[in-house]
């Protein structure tokens, strides 16, 4: 559809009163993307980790501080008795979950295609205090899928991942990888729908109860 | 869809007397208005975004092509296909190839009002694909056989009650046997019913609330996560969006971003916001095996040459029909066709025609309130005025009220003719309605009486009495 | 220079009183309350004689040609005062929003009307905010409400100064409508285009008037007063009318908006 494509362009150009852009026009728009300028940013007095929990609950996500990932364990077991679940879990192939001791008590898979995805455990890339917001990249050890199908989803995430704003979690990126992910999913909550009575009911698609744990 | 606009007035009356739907409507400013206004008193910036946010989007408008054609080289670098479609016939046959060409037979679709606008759930259907809606509202509107009437809340109009008769129709077949009336159950069970669509499905088409020059990302803003597992689980994914779409970077997104959820739901953020470049890299666990992109123009460009250029800035968020006081007397349906409220009294003639809803851009009292919530700061009631403008121009506003004008502004221009005409017609009116104050029915005036008394004059004119004093003190 | 129309000292600004079309047709005595307030703001007021209309429904018809025809009937009968003060946001909100507006493109003419809009003002805001007015020797024994106009409210961003002054009159107490920033349903010719949509907004703001328990209702401007009233007294109510002008002028002794002699 080339042709569709030259005249689109041709409009939009005819549009705006001239025609192909310049050398200089696109080396501006470049510079522009390039230089990815912040802009306003709002402010808060709230310490980071606070913010990020307090903004977490308010979005009926639950969230447990921890001291070291040698706690992780147990505080899985003990959200799962809680939420009354089957102590199953698929965890991703995240690094930092590999080193978590799991009590014997709870059947600990790693994912694999068709795996039962009831409940599942991932890290997230960085966790932002300004709206209570997970950070999640899909890869070879991420799949996005673990970010959606189970009915409870438990992020496991440490205190150094937290960043202020979404702008700081985006250099994050641009600093750790060359290019986008292809998924970047920012999750602040579980999934929650109002198209009934305009009134809000959990679990629509996506996980029912988002629990998050913070280390350190 | 087919508009219907050209019935506005009649599908507005029947909307007024239909009284669940008047019990929906006024759940907006509880909800949705007060939300957003709980959201702006607590951010300060909120002004000064909406500044910048309007800045950013005149500022990518004016680059467009550029813009476009970056984004493009982005998508093609991380192997996405991008498809470009002056109008939705094109559109839709893309889509329809793209299906074809994946061998798909079940297409499930994230909500897109793009999506809407170019009526592709017909076009799927009569293809012989199977086109499931997957966004809780849209899916009850497929189930109901409705457009949506709003383009944040596409079912708001839609009662408990009604979805539960259409679930106990529809889901029959997929083994739900018992009648739900709880609003939890009504969630589960399309939640299990869709959950299997999810999985089955070849091909996940999404709309796009941006598009990132940067990048070559979408960006899908949802609550439900239907969005998501719509772009992840099929293995084709199609993005349908349309050319105002497109911002430069990723800080620009992030700024559009704190005023979307605030402006549509009073929500910081949704649940879900998703950004998604490309189809499955070699190494990813999951994702679609291909990706593609269908560029929308549909007047847009049009729009982008004329004085409604202001409009191409809209982010969808839906705040000014939540705001909008016709809007929220009538529902989304009067207006008959896919954009409701003030952002589709723009839209609507412009992609329908003026001649098919020339009644939109009239029915709106020009209060205003939607151009300050706006939160790209598009001054609506100035769009609406120019499309009225352009209906004088082309004599497509009714005769007896360019007549009526055309009266009284010959007559105003004569100040001295004007002082005598009226004169004694109040003084007469005057009289007239002495007794009881105001008129129940009045000669040539009976769509003020019909709702309301018209109030007595006092007596003679301001301008009579005051000469008379005048006279009286020389 | 035309000679004031009132008697006082010629270091005194001087007003030209834009009386807008529905004050000199419907209520007159709006006109003479905002001399009254005007002069006891120490103005010196002039009612010219070529006036009649804004120009508004033309413009809001797309009708640019005679709106501007308009506009320079007024620019020629206003030009040369110090002020133009007129008791309605919507008309005031005309000629300060959308005269400029009109005349973007004309180079000769643009410069004159910036003028004349840098000088208009609406009626309360005028007196509080350019004559610094702080309160108003009046009496009025009864709980109002009061409704803002959206073109007041929203062109203009009137909102405090009608309830300052109306706080110093002896006697009255303001009662807060709920919605107050929701359209009445007048909106010029809407209203009489869309009968049934304005309607229904209307009933929905005479209910909030009842809710409120005020026994007068006001406002600054004579459009949404006659929609409101009409809509009062089409459902039987009692609730008495009056442009707040009328109030602060301590001229609300007459019968109200609508009240007949029954």
């Amino acid at each position: 559809m080339s042709a569709a494509r030259e005249q689109v362009l041709s409009r939009v150009r005819t549009a705006l009163g001239r025609g192909e852009p310049g050398d200089a026009q696109v080396a501006e728009i470049r510079a522009r993307i390039e230089r990815h300028p912040r802009h306003i940013e709002p402010v808060f007095d709230e310490p980071a980790p606070l913010r990020f929990r307090q903004k977490l609950e308010a979005a009926e996500a639950s969230c447990a501080t921890l001291d070291s990932l040698a706690q992780v364990g147990a505080e899985v077991e003990r959200y799962l008795d809680q939420a009354g679940v089957a102590k199953r879990l698929v965890v991703s192939g995240d690094e930092l979950l590999q080193s978590i001791d799991w009590p014997a008590s709870i059947d600990v898979r790693p994912w694999v295609a068709g795996s039962d995805e009831r409940v599942s455990l991932t890290s997230a890339h960085r966790g932002i205090a300004e709206t209570g917001t997970l950070m999640l990249l899909s890869g070879e050890n991420n799949p996005t899928r673990l970010n959606f199908l189970p009915d409870y989803h438990i992020v496991v995430l440490t205190a150094d991942q937290l960043v202020l704003r979404m702008e700081d979690a985006w250099d994050s990126l641009r600093s750790c990888f060359g290019e986008m992910p292809r998924t970047v999913n920012f999750i602040s909550g579980p999934s929650k729908t109002a198209d009934v009575e305009q009134t809000v009911e959990y679990g629509a698609h996506g996980p029912r109860c988002l629990h998050v744990i913070l280390v350190g | 869809m087919q508009p219907d606009s050209r019935h506005f007035k009649a599908n507005a009356e029947a909307a007024l007397r239909e009284p669940r739907l008047q019990a929906a409507l006024k759940q907006l400013e509880l909800g949705f208005v007060a939300g957003r206004q709980r959201c702006y008193e607590a951010l300060p910036e909120f002004e000064s975004l909406r500044d910048r946010a309007r800045d950013i989007l005149d500022h990518t408008l004016e680059n467009l092509d550029a813009y476009l054609v970056e984004y493009e080289s982005r998508v093609i670098e991380s192997g996405g296909q991008v498809h470009w479609a002056s109008t939705p016939v094109q559109a839709r046959e893309i889509v329809i190839d793209i299906c074809r060409a994946a061998k798909a037979r079940s297409v499930i679709r994230g909500k897109s009002m793009v999506g809407e606008e170019i009526g592709i759930n017909d076009a799927l259907e009569a293809a012989g694909f199977e086109v499931t809606e997957t966004d809780l509202g849209e899916y009850i509107l497929q189930l109901a056989g409705e457009p949506p009437s709003h383009i944040v809340a596409p079912a708001i109009h839609k009662t408990r009650e009604e979805i539960s008769d259409l679930f106990f129709e529809h889901h029959r077949e997929h083994g739900f046997t018992q009648r739900q009336t709880e609003r939890s159950a009504l969630v589960a069970e399309a939640r299990q019913v869709l959950r299997e669509k999810f999985l089955g499905a070849d091909v996940g088409m999404t709309g796009a609330n941006f598009l990132i020059a940067e990048t070559g990302s979408n960006v899908i803003v949802t609550n439900e996560g239907n969005g998501d597992l719509s772009s992840t689980l099929p293995r084709v994914q199609i993005v349908t969006a349309a050319i105002d779409k497109v911002v430069p970077t990723l800080e620009d997104a992030s700024l559009l971003l704190r005023l979307l959820g605030r402006s549509a739901t009073g929500q910081e953020i949704t649940a879900y916001t998703t950004f998604t470049t490309g189809p499955k890299r070699a190494r990813d666990a999951d994702g679609p095996g291909e990706y593609h992109v269908v560029l929308i123009d549909n007047h847009r460009s049009e729009m982008l040459g004329s004085e409604l250029r202001p409009m191409l800035r809209c982010i969808r968020c839906g705040a000014c029909m939540n705001h909008c006081p016709v809007y929220g007397r009538v529902g989304g349906h009067a207006y008959g066709w896919v954009y409701p409220g003030p952002m589709g009294s723009v839209l609507t003639p412009i992609m329908v025609g003026l001649d098919e809803a020339g009644h939109l851009p009239n029915a709106c009292t020009l209060n205003g309130r939607c151009e300050t919530v706006c939160p790209v700061k598009i001054p609506l009631p100035t769009l609406l005025r120019s499309l009225r403008r352009r209906q004088h121009l082309q004599r497509q506003n009714s005769r007896l009220a360019r007549i009526a004008l055309s009266l009284w502004t010959w007559v105003a221009l004569r100040p001295r003719l004007y002082q005598a005409l009226t004169r004694p017609a109040m003084s007469l009116l005057s009289r007239l309605g002495a007794k009881s104050g105001s008129f129940r029915r009045m000669l040539l005036a009976s769509g003020w009486t019909r709702v309301r008394d018209l109030p007595a004059p006092q007596g003679s004119t301001f301008q009579a009495r005051w000469q008379q004093r005048q006279r009286g003190r020389k | 220079m035309e000679i004031p129309d009132t008697n006082s000292p010629s270091d005194q600004p001087h007003v030209g009183l834009f009386v807008t079309c529905l004050v000199d047709l419907f209520r007159p005595s709006v006109g003479f309350a905002a001399v009254e307030l005007l002069q006891r703001a120490g103005c010196r007021v002039t009612v010219p004689r070529a006036q009649t209309c804004c120009g508004q429904p033309a413009f809001n018809s797309g009708d640019d040609w005679h709106a501007k025809q308009i506009a320079m009937q007024v620019l020629d009968a206003f030009e040369e005062f110090d002020y133009v003060v007129g008791p309605s946001g919507s008309c005031m909100g005309t000629i300060r929003c959308h005269y400029p507006e009109m005349f973007a493109d004309d180079s000769r003419l643009l410069p004159r009307f910036e003028a004349l809009c840098a000088k208009s003002h609406e009626l309360v805001s005028f007196l509080v905010d350019v004559r610094g007015v702080e309160a108003v020797e009046a009496s009025f024994d009864h709980c109002v409400t009061y409704h803002d106009s959206c073109s007041a409210l929203r062109e203009l961003g009137i909102k405090a100064q009608p309830r300052k002054l109306l706080a110093t009159v002896a006697g009255l107490h303001i009662s807060e409508l709920q919605g107050t920033d929701i359209c009445c349903g007048f909106g010029g010719t809407f209203c009489v285009k869309y009968p049934e949509i304005s309607g229904s907004m209307v009933a929905d703001k005479v209910a909030a008037v009842a809710a409120s328990g005020a026994d007068t209702l006001l406002s600054g401007d004579l459009g949404c007063l006659l929609n409101l009233s009409g809509k009062l007294r089409r459902e039987g109510k009692s609730t008495r009318v009056y442009h707040v002008a009328e109030v602060l002028a301590n001229m609300a002794d007459g019968k109200s908006i609508g009240e007949g002699d029954d």
